[in-house]
């Protein structure tokens, strides 16, 4: 029969299943050779039971971002964004829009009966959002702050203004700019939870503009004067 | 541009890699998410640092992306992909200058090394099983080269010869190593066991 050490020699091919008779004799005479063929298999079968490890959530990102850096990928989340907003169409496409918009607030506005303004603002009376960002905002730290301070600034003067005369118009407007808001808002949060996420920051900032062009087209007086 | 349909059913690994190959975003997250945990868990247990395991799990993928149009079904895709998380490991690990253990030492080396304790010493607590925490610490201690060998077959299930294509060894030298790498796991269990250390 052969020794322990012989058997050692062997081992490998006989744990592997080759077949080895001496070895397997061997192994039915010596306790201590059995309980190391044991101690490997319980091993080798403790290994297959060990659990896979899961990598953070945020690493998805970092590898999105990366291929679409390199041009690997399309951008995933401004049409993620429009299909979690049930829209169908992108609203980056702002002149479109806008002018969509100014047509239903028109006809509106005709259907209600809305009456002529009594009240005419100069235009010089509303700032105009390039004042605004030059006085107010060059100081506050971010882009998206400065847009939303911009935004907040027209809107006030806007309602303020336009509302007391113009109820119905007033309201229209109202319901156009929480659309808008509800998305700013949504984009807004996602920020909070991912500052990084650039698709989302963009996402923002053509809201905004949205946003911006919607306010502008109803500050114009001649606009306002034209849906009489 | 309207979104496309989500992935889900029957081959849905096959549709993925169908659109991935055309760059659809969606499709790579999809393989990402189903081959995360093997392709980090690797990483992590060959490096031991969390945060350079998901440095290298970034670039496997991103290599993903890269050769995906390269993939051409001749073995399984979580083969293919798993080989290029090996390659990167390997590589990131020759940067570093740690040594890995040769893969071209020949089977008739097997039994030249001994083990560092008698064996047949007699130790219940490798009678039945061995607790994932006890296993993993012995496994980090394990050379470089023994732990990838242990880790591809007995953890990730691979054939040898699956081995062997993946680390371009020989079958043999892939069995000799992993029954070192088995032997030298039970000499670490063994001096970590509270009987040695009593």
């Amino acid at each position: 029969m052969i020794t322990c050490e012989q058997l050692r020699r062997v081992l490998g091919r006989v744990l592997q299943g080759e077949y080895e008779p001496e070895a397997l004799t061997h192994l039915e005479a010596c306790p201590r050779c059995r309980l190391l063929v044991d101690e490997l298999n319980v091993i080798s079968r403790s290994a297959a039971r060990l659990r896979s490890y899961v990598p953070p959530p945020a690493l998805w990102r970092r590898i999105r971002q990366a291929a679409e850096r390199e041009g690997l990928l399309t951008p995933a989340w401004p049409a993620r964004l429009r299909t979690a907003f049930g829209l169908r169409q992108p609203l980056a496409v702002s002149p479109a829009f806008a002018v969509a918009l100014m047509v239903v607030l028109s006809v509106a506005v005709w259907l209600v009966g809305y009456p002529p303004l009594e009240v005419s603002l100069p235009p010089e009376a509303l700032p105009s959002p390039v004042q605004v960002a030059h006085t107010e905002l060059v100081s506050t730290p971010s882009y998206a702050e400065r847009y939303a301070l911009h935004l907040a600034r027209i809107e006030k003067v806007m309602l303020e203004d336009i509302a007391p005369a113009n109820a119905e118009l007033s309201s229209v407007a109202q319901q156009s700019l929480q659309t808008l808001d509800r998305f700013i808002n949504q984009c807004q949060a996602r920020l909070v939870s991912y500052p990084e996420d650039n698709f989302t920051r963009e996402e923002l900032n053509r809201l905004y503009q949205q946003k911006t062009t919607l306010l502008q087209t109803m500050l114009d007086p001649d606009w306002r004067t034209s849906v009489r | 541009m309207s979104p496309r349909k989500p992935i889900s059913g029957e081959l849905s690994e096959a549709v993925a890699i169908a659109r991935a190959k055309r760059g659809d975003a969606q499709a790579f997250e999809y393989l990402y998410h189903l081959h995360k945990h093997r392709v980090y868990s690797l990483c992590l247990r060959m490096l031991g640092n969390a945060a350079e395991a998901e440095d290298l799990t970034q670039e496997a993928f991103l290599q993903l992306f890269r050769k995906v149009q390269t993939f051409r079904g001749e073995s399984a895709f979580s083969t293919w992909l798993y080989r290029l998380a090996v390659n990167v490991v390997l590589m990131h690990l020759r940067k570093k200058g740690l040594p890995a253990v040769s893969l071209e030492e020949t089977a008739e080396g097997e039994g030249e090394e001994e083990p560092r304790r008698e064996i047949g010493t007699e130790d219940l607590r490798l009678a039945g099983s061995i607790d994932r925490v006890t296993l993993e610490r012995a496994l980090a201690k394990l050379p470089t080269g023994y732990r990838l060998i242990f880790i591809l077959h007995d953890i990730e299930g691979y054939e040898h010869n699956e081995i062997a294509e993946m680390l371009a060894c020989s079958i043999g030298n892939s069995k000799s190593q992993l029954h070192k790498a088995r032997l030298r796991l039970r000499d670490l269990l063994r001096e970590e066991s509270p009987k040695n250390h009593s």
